[in-house]
C-alpha cells in the first residue's frame, strides 16, 4: 500500500501538453477518480504513475519515495486497461498466474493466490478458459483479479468498464469499490463519466487540459464548484449558464430581467462586475405556479417533456435554449429560480461569492 | 415499355464467366501435365525416343527409384539441407526481427535494405556466391586468410559445400523471415506488452512467454513455407556446386533434372517427380489443415 505525491508533473506530445505541471496528494488507501473530458491528460497522467509514460519532468513519489524513473515492474502498480489486455494464449488461470510466475513466485504461493482471487471475484467456472468467448464483463474481471493477485502497492483503472454493457456497469461498480475497500490498495480510477466518479470516488480529480480543475469529494464539486467548468462536466442534465448583468439596479440574464425578491444577494454580488454567468443546474429551475421564487419575466418556447422518471422543460431566452425542472400542475406558471443553490461566475470562469450574508440581509 | 430487352446474365452465369478463364488455365498448366505426369511414371519411354513408343512397366519406376541407395542419400541429403538452413533462416531471422522492433534512427531504411536479397533471381544469388567462395580468389578465403586461416576448399569437399550453400540460402531466404516475423510482432497489440511490462515480465520472459506464442501461427505457416521451397532446392545447388563433387551435393530435385533432362528417363524421371510432389502434398495439407484450424479459431 502507498500514498502518493505528484508534484509539478508535466508531458508533452510534441507541442501539445498534456499534463501541465500537476500536483497532487493521494492518502493511502484512498479510492481516487481522475475524471475529465477526453483529451484533459487524464490517462496519460495514469500512464506516467505506472511507469508506461515517460515525464518531461516532475516527480512522482510513493511513501515519499520516488518513483520516476523506476520500471514499470520495479514499482509495483497494477493495472487494469480499457481495451482487452488479457493474454490470449492462456488460459484465464494462466493469465491471473501471469504476474506471479512473471516474478518467480513459488508454485504454492501462485496457487494459493489464485483460489483467493478466483473466490473473491467469482471466476471458478471460466478458470480454465481461454479469453477469447468471455464477453466484455468477466474479461475486465479477469483483468481485475490479474491486477490484484499480487497485492499491488497502487491499483490504475484506466476506463476499465467502457466496454461493458450498461446493466452489468452497475454491478462491476459495486464489486469494485467492495473489493477497494476490503483490500485497502490505493486506487486510481479514470473516467470520462461523471456518474461513475460520483458513484466510486472517494475523492475527484477533475481535469480539464492537462490541469487539475478541482480536488475534492463528490459534494464538493457539485455543490461548490469552483468555476463554471466544474459546474457544467458534474451533474445531469448539465447546469444552465445565463449571461447576468445588473443595470438599473435589475438583474438581466440573458437581457430578461429577473423579478421577484430575493435577488438583493445576487444584485450585490454583480454589482460592479461585467462578463459574469449564473449557473444553475435544471433541478433548480423550476417552471410551477407562483412559488415566491425570484422568476424570468418572460420566456418563449416553454416546452415540458419527460425525460425518464423525471418532468423536464425547455425554454428560451433570445437564441439560447435552457432546461428546468417542471411542476406544473394546471395553472399560469412561471420560471422560478433557486438562488440559494445558484453559482455565479465571473468572467474568468472563477466562482463568485453569493455571500449566505449578502442573501441573509435581503431575506 | 421499354424497345429492347436488356441483355441480362443469371449469376450462374457470371459465376462461369469468371471461373472460365482460370479453369482453362489451371487445366492446360497444371491438369494435364500432372494426369500425363503419373501416366508417364507407369512406363518405360524416353522423350529423346519417342518414335520407340512406351512400353508399360506397372510400377517398376517406383520400384527401381525407391530400391536405388544413391537415391536414399540424395533424400537425406536434402533433409540435412532444408533443416540446418531453414534453422538458421528462423534463428537469424527471428532475432533481427526482434531487434527491428524497436525504434532507432534509419530502421526503415535497414529493414529495407534487408528484404534485398529476397528479391535477386536465386541463379544469380547462387554465381555470386560461387564466385565469393571460389577457393583461390574469392572474397571468403580472402577474408579467412586475413584472420591467418589456410584457404579452404568451399565447394570442393561436400560438407564444405553443403555449409556454403546453407550460408547462400541463408543469406537469401533470412529476409523471409524477417519479414514475416515482423509482420507476426507488429500484430501483437501494444497493450498486452505493457501489461506484461506492469505484470514484472522481464524482457526475456515477455518474448519467450508472450511474442514467440502469439506470434506462432504465422512463424509456423512461415516454417512450412521454408520448408516446402527449400526442399525444391535446385539453383543453388546447379550455380554452385553443379551437384559435386561426385553427386554427393544434388538435392532430390537435381538429381530429379539429371535423370529427365541428361539422361532423358522420362518415365523415370516422372516417378520420381510423383514421390516428390507426394511428399510436397503432404507438407501443404497440414499448411492447409492448419490454415483452416486458425480460421475457425478466429471464427470462434
Amino acid at each position: 500500500m502507498a500514498s502518493i505525491t505528484i508534484d509539478q508533473l508535466r508531458v508533452s506530445f510534441g507541442d501539445f501538453r498534456a499534463v501541465d505541471d500537476i500536483a497532487l496528494e493521494i492518502e493511502d488507501g484512498a479510492f481516487v477518480v481522475f475524471l475529465g473530458p477526453s483529451g484533459c491528460g487524464k490517462t496519460t497522467t495514469l500512464r506516467c504513475i505506472a511507469g508506461l509514460q515517460e515525464a518531461d519532468s516532475g516527480s512522482i513519489r510513493f511513501n515519499g519515495e520516488e518513483i520516476l524513473g523506476l520500471s514499470p515492474s520495479a514499482r509495483n502498480v497494477a493495472m487494469v486497461f480499457q481495451s482487452v489486455s488479457l493474454y490470449p494464449h492462456l488460459t484465464v488461470a494462466g493469465n491471473i498466474a501471469f504476474p506471479l510466475k512473471a516474478r518467480g513466485e513459488p508454485r504454492e504461493v501462485v496457487r494459493r493466490q489464485l483460489d483467493w482471487v478466483a473466490e473473491i471475484l467469482d471466476l471458478g467456472a471460466i478458470m480454465k478458459k481461454r479469453p477469447g468467448g468471455l464477453p466484455p464483463g468477466a474479461l475486465q474481471r479477469v483483468a481485475l483479479a490479474r491486477a490484484i493477485v499480487r497485492k499491488p502497492n497502487v491499483l490504475l483503472l484506466d476506463e476499465p468498464l467502457s466496454a461493458v454493457d450498461e446493466q452489468f456497469r452497475e454491478n462491476m461498480r459495486w464489486e469494485l469499490g467492495h473489493i477497494q475497500r476490503e483490500l485497502g490498495v490505493t486506487t486510481i480510477y479514470v473516467t470520462h463519466d461523471q456518474r461513475e466518479a460520483m458513484a466510486l470516488a472517494d475523492r475527484i480529480v477533475l481535469m480539464r487540459d492537462g490541469r487539475i480543475e478541482q480536488f475534492g469529494d463528490a459534494d464538493d464539486l457539485y455543490f461548490r464548484p469552483r468555476t463554471a467548468f466544474t459546474g457544467y462536466f458534474i451533474g445531469s442534465p448539465s447546469m444552465n449558464f445565463f449571461a447576468a448583468e445588473l443595470r438599473d439596479d435589475r438583474v438581466l440574464l440573458e437581457g430578461t430581467a429577473l423579478g421577484g425578491s430575493g435577488t438583493e444577494g445576487l444584485k450585490h454580488a454583480l454589482a460592479g462586475r461585467e462578463g459574469c454567468r449564473l449557473g444553475i443546474r435544471p433541478q433548480n429551475m423550476v417552471l410551477s405556479e407562483a412559488d415566491g421564487l425570484p422568476h424570468l419575466a418572460e420566456a418563449s418556447e416553454v416546452l415540458p417533456f419527460q425525460q425518464g422518471t423525471e418532468r423536464l422543460f425547455s425554454f428560451k431566452l433570445g437564441e439560447r435554449v435552457f432546461l428546468g425542472q417542471d411542476r406544473s400542475a394546471g395553472g399560469t406558471p412561471e420560471i422560478g429560480l433557486d438562488l440559494s443553490r445558484a453559482f455565479l461566475f465571473d468572467a474568468q470562469d472563477q466562482r463568485i461569492d453569493l455571500a449566505p450574508s449578502a442573501q441573509e440581509v435581503a431575506s | 415499355m421499354t424497345g429492347r430487352r436488356r441483355f441480362e446474365l443469371s449469376d450462374r452465369a457470371i459465376i462461369w464467366l469468371f471461373l472460365v478463364p482460370c479453369l482453362v488455365l489451371l487445366i492446360g498448366m497444371v491438369g494435364y501435365p500432372f494426369v500425363s505426369l503419373i501416366i508417364l511414371s507407369f512406363y518405360r519411354f524416353s522423350i529423346l525416343r519417342s518414335d520407340a513408343g512406351r512400353e508399360y512397366i506397372g510400377l517398376e519406376n517406383y520400384d527401381f527409384l525407391l530400391g536405388d541407395p544413391e537415391l536414399w542419400e540424395r533424400f537425406i541429403f536434402t533433409g540435412q539441407f532444408v533443416i540446418i538452413s531453414v534453422a538458421c533462416q528462423f534463428l537469424i531471422g527471428i532475432f533481427v526481427a526482434y531487434y527491428l522492433q524497436k525504434n532507432f534512427r534509419g530502421r526503415d531504411i535497414i529493414f529495407t535494405a534487408l528484404m534485398m536479397p529476397m528479391m535477386v533471381c536465386p541463379i544469380v544469388v547462387g554465381f555470386l556466391w560461387r564466385y565469393m567462395f571460389n577457393s583461390e580468389w574469392g572474397v571468403v578465403n580472402y577474408l579467412a586468410t586475413l584472420f591467418g586461416s589456410d584457404k579452404i576448399d568451399w565447394l570442393g569437399i561436400t560438407d564444405n559445400a553443403l555449409v556454403a550453400v546453407v550460408i547462400a540460402d541463408t543469406w537469401m531466404w533470412t529476409p523471409f523471415i524477417i519479414l514475416l516475423a515482423t509482420a507476426a510482432f507488429r500484430g501483437i497489440p501494444k497493450v498486452i506488452y505493457e501489461a506484461a511490462d506492469i505484470d514484472g515480465a522481464s524482457a526475456f520472459y515477455r518474448f519467450t512467454r508472450i511474442t514467440l506464442p502469439l506470434a506462432a501461427p504465422i512463424l509456423f505457416i512461415a516454417l512450412l513455407l521454408r520448408m516446402i521451397d527449400s526442399f525444391k532446392q535446385y539453383d543453388l545447388f546447379f550455380a554452385m556446386t553443379g551437384g559435386g563433387p561426385g553427386s554427393t551435393t544434388q538435392t532430390v530435385s537435381f538429381t530429379l533434372g539429371k535423370i529427365a533432362f541428361s539422361y532423358f528417363y522420362t518415365g523415370e524421371a516422372s516417378a520420381l517427380a510423383v514421390i516428390l510432389l507426394l511428399i510436397i502434398i503432404g507438407l501443404s495439407l497440414v499448411l492447409v489443415r492448419y490454415l483452416n484450424l486458425l480460421s475457425t479459431k478466429a471464427r470462434g
